[in-house]
């Protein structure tokens, strides 16, 4: 049985010093054969676990994680969530996300800190502020809430961004979409785990996935730094390793991993209530409860697998932050690091059945899977379970780089999230 | 910004001297008779992995 967390265990375990609190998940030795297995213990592999078993009651399951789950991507973005994106493919299966975000704290009786501050995207030229007026249009027609600010009401939103005109990027306008926000990156990967194991799933963590073993087209199982097990349906769910997964099962995928960068300042008393993102600059800024600002940078313009991201990055990222953030010019930097993601030739993610029965692919989601995480584990759990994808998902296929039917985000992927 | 003194053009941003990618790949040579897989093996199947990328 799962204790529930409430305020009542809280004042229980505060009484026996905090010492009693059930493990959240168990720590179990990979059985022989499992129904399906998850390759990677992100928000996204944990939250398809988590589907799996209860939407579609497949509870004999594993999710295989060679570091510790949300050590990846998950645990090193700067969280920020939002559904705006420009085609109707891509609304779909963003707001599908953003609307189990909003009650996704009940669901899992743990607190992901889902909070809606609002994200703000400013535009610094003239094709921006037609490029946002555009997206904001084509949000509205599918639903999702925006809105278009001129300069005047960005500075209301946001007093402390420097509007004045003779800057070397001015502030022409921007957007607002005000059920966008930011939640507690760990917290969804802890909340999904302890919900999955809860049902019969088996969290296996330092398990490194080495092989994919076939028999002619159809999966046969992984072999893996804890041995063989044998499946017949593997769901890979590895961000910027996902290439390197694929090529042990002798496939291809059109994607590029390259580092993305963050870095936190030190905690400050709060100073900026909302989410304010440049895609022409390359800075994003939020704070975070304990009061550092989460800056985001951007990408290393090469190939690479180090998790670190060059220097010349964060210095034209917090150039740009200086510049519309004087306030910040005596902040110190605490920590900086990186993350390898997976970008794809369009910048949308790819949730797919592939030329191998049984091996299914959730990746591309390059620098801005974080905001999709419930939605894409829901859709990827489908696509598993039936051997067919949800409707929200079709567009999404692998097959799209041969058709030609892409679905172009760039506009509203590029760097920023 | 960390400069590099380039033997041909003097001090230059380090960010020209980053590795271009799969410089190699070559543009079809008839590119009408190419199929549809021809195509995107071309345009989006990089060969890049974990490991040296140019051996
Ligand atoms: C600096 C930075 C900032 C970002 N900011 C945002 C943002 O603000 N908003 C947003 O929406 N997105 C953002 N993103 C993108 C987002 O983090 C990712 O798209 C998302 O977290 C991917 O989740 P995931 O579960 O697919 O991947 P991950 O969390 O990376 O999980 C993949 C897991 O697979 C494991 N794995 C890999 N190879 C193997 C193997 N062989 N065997 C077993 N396990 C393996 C890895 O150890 C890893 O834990 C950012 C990313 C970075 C790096």
């Amino acid at each position: 049985m799962r204790n529930k967390y409430s305020v009542f265990s809280l004042i229980k375990n505060a009484i026996s010093y905090h010492e009693n609190w059930q493990r959240a998940w168990k720590d179990p030795a990979p059985k022989k054969e499992y129904d399906a297995i998850i390759v990677g213990g992100g928000g996204h592999g944990l939250a398809t676990a988590y589907y799996l078993a209860k939407k579609h009651n497949m509870n004999n399951i594993a999710v295989v994680e060679k570091g510790w789950i949300g050590g990846g991507n998950t645990g090193r973005n700067t969280t920020i969530i939002r559904s705006n994106y420009l085609w109707d493919a891509s609304a779909g299966l963003y707001d599908h996300a953003l609307k189990i975000w909003e009650g996704l704290s009940q669901e899992l009786n743990y607190n992901v800190m889902f909070s809606q501050r609002g994200v703000m995207n400013l535009a610094h030229n003239l094709q921006d502020v037609r490029d946002l007026k555009r997206r904001t249009h084509a949000n509205r027609l599918n639903g999702i809430d925006a809105v278009y600010l001129s300069t005047e009401e960005v500075k209301k939103f946001c007093p402390i961004i420097n509007t004045s005109p003779d800057i070397r990027y001015p502030v022409l306008g921007g957007t607002l979409q005000r059920r966008a926000g930011t939640a507690r990156h760990d917290a969804v990967a802890w909340g999904y785990a302890r919900g999955a194991d809860a049902m019969g799933v088996d969290i296996i963590q330092n398990c490194e996935v080495k092989g994919i073993k076939r028999n002619g087209d159809s999966v046969e199982g992984i072999e893996t730094t804890k041995g063989f097990i044998k499946t017949k349906k593997v769901g890979v769910v590895a961000a910027g390793h996902s290439s390197v997964i694929a090529n042990m099962a002798g496939l291809r995928l059109p994607l590029e991993s390259k580092p993305l960068q963050a870095l936190v300042s030190e905690p400050v008393k709060p100073i900026i209530d909302t989410v304010v993102m440049s895609n022409a600059v390359h800075a994003y800024v939020s704070q975070s409860d304990k009061g550092e600002l989460v800056i985001g940078a951007g990408t290393d313009d090469y190939v690479s697998y180090t998790q670190k991201g060059s220097h010349q990055i964060v210095e034209g990222t917090l150039n740009a932050i200086l510049e519309l953030y004087p306030i910040f010019s005596r902040m110190r930097m605490l920590r900086q690091w990186g993350g390898i993601v997976d970008i794809c030739p369009d910048a949308s993610p790819i949730l797919s059945k592939t030329s191998i029965k049984g091996l299914y692919f959730n990746c591309g989601w390059g620098t801005g899977g974080f905001k999709a995480t419930p939605g894409s584990g829901d859709l990827f759990a489908h696509t598993i379970a039936n051997d067919e994808p949800h409707k929200l998902n079709a567009a999404f296929n692998l097959n799209r780089f041969v058709s030609g039917d892409l679905v172009d985000e760039h506009g509203a992927a590029a760097v920023a999230h | 910004m960390f400069l590099i003194n380039c033997p041909y053009c003097g001090e230059r941003d380090q960010q020209e001297f980053k590795a271009g990618g799969e410089a190699h790949i070559e543009r079809p040579k008839q590119p009408t008779e190419l199929s549809d897989d021809e195509w995107a093996e071309y345009l989006f199947m990089g060969k890049v992995h974990r490991s040296r990328s140019r051996v």
